[in-house]
């Protein structure tokens, strides 16, 4: 053995052949443990990539669905007359020529592929459908698109869209879908063409939209400055410290960016720098603002509310403002209740939204309980600002060292969380076509339901007059005043009210009261049938002097009035409809029709005979304007029912004009759409004099030419200003006269108060031709096929 | 001399086997550790894209312990073990861990239980409040989720007997935030 593996070959290559197969041997086992952990390790990085691409596809499909929204929101939607959408109003929209299904594929098929080509879309039945993929960025994720109307089959009806976007990513594919509904909304609390002032005292609840370039679009008073020093110049330190910059890890930044005034706790630069400057979230709603400041001024307490009687003027007894007071705790009503008869039955006719459901919102928590709290939720807006004006140039429009913001006081919150509070710059496509002929026919139906109608019988009587056209002469109808009362010629300085009929003693009290205190006194006249005014009633700044005829106590029903009746109506009750006549084509000297507001004036001013002057009594003899518009006021009167005036192609200013006054009252019984349909009509609610008066509720849309009120009114419904002549559409109390910005000192009584909400449970009247929207219906987003 | 050679041939042929076979099980213990982790990697994964996708398409998210409960209604972020929440045709789904058994556990409105991740050590779910829009005009409590951070840590649990799995040796940590669809678009 010893010898043989010495000299033997076969030996010494038996011992290298071991060494080689324990090499081969070690070579295998860790080349396979290798592939082995490669392919563990490619497995996890396959399953790695999977998910990342599910994400992808997931977030290409989600971007589809938000195009989608997109698309809907800004495209040329189709125009409908009918108020509410049903299902077979739907069906008609989706499928007619230029409607919802043409117009999509029409703006579908602007859009380019990722290969510069339009997108392939094909458009036929139900179904819009987006065939070619469509990019979110280069190279990388795409979504494909089904647009589908739905039938009762799919467990819903034509109102409803479906949208169903894939997404795809290399091999992943992810599918998610969402319903969109075909509505028509008015959509906004305040909509209008010329400048929008928000006086004090004025709390909006729902968006807001400006449709002109005209500047400045808004103007908003605070409502927490005016009555007491104290917080007044905490206020102002707040605003102060909103516009100024501030240094935040070694960065300086902007204390605030935004025109909503209030710093939110989640903003942590901002809220930083807020509490290192002392100010605080105080009641926990997670921004701090002016109301913040309001409640550490008046919840003495600290039990997060404010009590009428923390809010009471120590040195008055009286609370610092009452209006204020309860503008905020009537925040938030209830906006939609169909039980009108109070019974808690759903009756016939009280399935106002036809939805086939008794729908009754009962009062939220601490809704007018006589506290401010957190419960009330203030805000001096909530819900989007939306503006056509272009926020630069509105800046370089103002002169050193204005600053728009300026514009802005008081919180502005959004109606949803992470909405943008202020839009500037926003499509036509996304406001409302406020062209005043869209609301002629909405505002012609009215008309249908007043006068002498097939099978209603004329009443003329004094104190009544029903389903007639008005006459002048129906003046002897009226009800007598007492012998004993005079009419307030002037005021003097006493505390009458202009134009009130009052009695003698009453008079003579005022008058002896102002002789004591060594004021001028007032003068009087005995209350006749006719009666000279100028207009508008209370302004420091009047445009025209109407002689009036005028109708007192009288209650009427679905009235019709002609052109040139410009009367006074006081004490009178409106039942049913009624209608004002005006001129519709508004012409300039040489007959052409003109839209032109200028024009308007220079034709209100229009004179049979003489030159026009704001100091001659107009009358039918001697003003065209007077003959063929229709300037009206309403004296402590009541509404119980829609007002409704025909469309003129121009505003005229006081030519078409109605003033709302003392106590009148709006308590529409008749038609949950509308309150007012006056598209060209100028309207002035609550007095310059004295802006608590008026109380009233306003429901549905008030379409008017222009609108300035300064009463105690709450709006349920939309404010449409569809005038452009006006300076400016004023809600609240801003002065004395027409073209006030500045209310000054609280008047005795205060300023009034209004409160706006918009109510999406309201449908349009019919008639109104506006384009109708595509919303969509979160609670409906689907993952999946389906 | 022969014996001696001998002995030494076998004292070096010992030591590089026993070099060899070490480093054969290192290379064994490092195939393993890759499955487990692998395998843990997977499971998380799919039961977190599970969480996720099922967070994201309910609605009426909420934490399940009364105190988060408080919190997560007045607006204050929170942390729990758990959530609940009603999915598209309105039934109740719970997620929740189960701590003494190291479980993620479905929870549905039966009352039924499914275990979705075993071997978890950790299991919590960050919740950023939100008030809807009927509350925010009245003031009402923050009753809608923003936004859910998931984070989980799981470990092996030795019930994958087929890579030799061994307890508690590997842990693995995935985290993920997800918006609820249907409560902000």
């Amino acid at each position: 053995m010893y010898r043989g593996t010495r000299t033997g070959r076969a030996g010494n290559g038996l011992r290298r052949g071991v060494t080689a197969l324990l090499a081969m041997l070690f070579l295998v086992i860790v080349t396979v443990l290798s592939l082995a952990m490669f392919h563990v390790a490619a497995a996890n990085v396959q399953t790695s990539h999977n998910f990342s691409d599910l994400a992808r596809a997931q977030a290409a499909a989600e971007s589809g669905l938000r195009w989608t929204s997109f698309r809907f929101a800004t495209m040329q939607r189709p125009r409908e007359l009918a108020g509410t959408i049903t299902p077979a109003v739907a069906y008609t929209l989706w499928n007619r020529v230029g409607g919802i299904r043409e117009r999509l594929q029409q703006d579908l098929a602007t859009v380019k592929s990722a290969n510069g080509q339009p997108l392939q879309v094909q458009a036929a039945g139900d179904t819009v459908a987006v065939l070619s993929p469509v990019p979110t960025d280069h190279g990388g994720a795409t979504f494909t698109l089904l647009v589908r109307q739905l039938t009762p089959q799919d467990g819903s009806d034509a109102r409803f869209i479906r949208v169903t976007s894939t997404g795809r990513y290399r091999g992943a594919v992810r599918t998610i879908s969402m319903d969109f509904e075909i509505e028509k909304r008015a959509k906004f609390a305040v909509v209008g063409k010329v400048p929008l002032q928000f006086g004090r005292n004025t709390l909006v609840e729902g968006p807001v939209g400006m449709t002109t370039n005209r500047l400045p679009p808004v103007l908003i008073l605070s409502d927490l400055t005016h009555f007491s020093p104290a917080l007044k110049s905490k206020i102002q330190a707040w605003n102060t410290y909103l516009r100024g910059s501030g240094s935040v890890d070694g960065r300086v930044i902007r204390n605030h960016i935004g025109f909503d005034n209030r710093v939110s706790v989640n903003n942590a630069p901002e809220y930083q720098l807020a509490t290192a400057a002392g100010f605080k979230d105080v009641n926990g709603d997670a921004y701090i603002d002016e109301y913040d400041l309001f409640q550490t001024e008046f919840d003495t307490n600290r039990d997060g509310m404010v009590t009428k009687q923390e809010f009471t003027n120590p040195s008055t007894g009286k609370l610092y403002d009452d209006n204020l007071f309860r503008a905020i705790d009537s925040l938030s009503p209830p906006l939609i209740n169909e039980d009108r008869n109070g019974n808690g039955l759903f009756d016939h006719g009280e399935d106002t939204n036809n939805n086939g459901k008794f729908d009754v919102e009962r009062p939220r928590e601490g809704f007018q309980d006589g506290i401010i709290d957190n419960r009330d939720g203030y805000a001096k807006f909530r819900g989007q600002m939306m503006l056509a004006a272009d926020a630069n140039a509105w800046q370089s429009s103002l002169s050193s060292p204005r600053k728009i913001l300026d514009n802005f006081a008081g919180t502005i919150a959004p109606e949803e969380t992470g909405q943008q509070t202020v839009r500037f710059g926003v499509g036509q496509n996304e406001l409302l076509d406020l062209n005043p002929e869209n609301f002629e026919q909405a505002a012609e139906k009215f008309r249908d339901r007043t006068g002498q109608l097939p099978g209603m019988t004329p009443v003329r009587m004094v104190g009544r007059l029903e389903n007639i056209t008005l006459a002048p002469s129906d003046v002897a109808y009226s009800v007598p005043y007492p012998a004993t009362s005079v009419r307030v010629v002037s005021v003097g300085g006493t505390n009458l009210t202009l134009a009130d009929v009052v009695p003698k003693a009453t008079f003579d009290a005022a008058n002896a009261a102002a002789r004591a205190a060594g004021k001028q006194q007032a003068t009087s006249a005995v209350p006749t049938t006719s009666f000279d005014e100028k207009v508008p009633y209370g302004s420091t700044s009047w445009q025209a002097t109407y002689r009036r005829p005028v109708f007192n106590g009288v209650t009427f029903v679905n009235v019709r009035i002609p052109k040139g009746i410009n009367a006074l109506f006081e004490n009178c009750r409106f039942q049913g409809v009624t209608f004002v006549e005006v001129e519709r084509n508004i012409t300039r000297s040489g007959g052409a029709v003109t839209t032109n507001s200028g024009d308007g004036m220079t034709w209100a001013q229009r004179m049979v005979s003489g030159s026009f002057s704001n100091t001659t009594p107009l009358t039918a003899a001697n003003s065209r304007g007077f003959q063929q518009g229709n300037n009206l006021r309403f004296h402590n009167t009541s509404f119980e029912g829609p007002l409704g005036s025909n469309y003129s192609t121009a505003y005229t200013h006081f030519a078409n004009s109605w003033e709302f006054t003392g106590a009148t009252v709006f308590n529409n019984k008749v038609d949950h759409t509308a309150t007012i349909v006056a598209p060209q009509t100028n309207i002035e609610m609550g007095s310059f004099t004295d802006p608590t008066q008026a109380p009233s509720t306003l429901i549905g849309v008030v379409v008017a030419g222009n609108l300035d009120i300064r009463g105690t009114s709450v709006v349920d419904g939309s404010i449409i200003v569809t005038g452009d002549g006006a300076g400016s559409t004023t809600l609240g109390y801003f002065g004395d006269n027409d073209g006030a910005t500045d209310p000054g000192e609280m008047k005795e009584g205060g300023y009034g108060r209004l409160n706006i909400h918009y109510n999406p449970h309201r449908p349009l009247p019919d008639g109104i031709n506006i384009a109708v929207d595509i919303k969509g219906r979160i609670a409906t987003y689907r993952e999946g096929t389906r | 001399m022969a014996v001696v050679e001998l002995l030494i041939a076998l004292a070096i042929s010992g030591m590089v086997l026993a070099a060899v076979a070490y480093s054969v099980d290192a290379c064994f213990r490092a195939y393993s550790i890759n499955q487990e982790q692998s395998d843990l990697m997977q499971r998380a994964r799919t039961g977190m894209h599970r969480i996720i996708t099922t967070i994201r398409t309910t609605n009426a998210h909420q934490p399940l312990s009364a105190d988060a409960l408080l919190a997560f209604k007045e607006g204050i972020v929170v942390s729990d073990s758990g959530i609940a929440m009603f999915d598209a045709d309105d039934r109740p789904i719970n997620f929740k861990f189960d701590a003494p058994r190291g479980q993620v556990l479905a929870v549905d409105g039966a009352g039924n239980e499914y275990v979705m991740l075993r071997g978890v050590r950790k299991f919590e779910i960050k919740f950023e409040p939100l008030r809807s829009e009927q509350s925010a005009r009245t003031g009402g409590p923050y009753d809608k989720l923003l936004r859910a951070t998931v984070l989980v840590t799981v470990q092996t649990t030795g019930n994958a007997l087929d890579i030799d799995e061994t307890v508690a040796a590997q842990t693995v940590t995935l985290s993920s935030s997800v918006m609820p669809r249907r409560n902000i678009w």
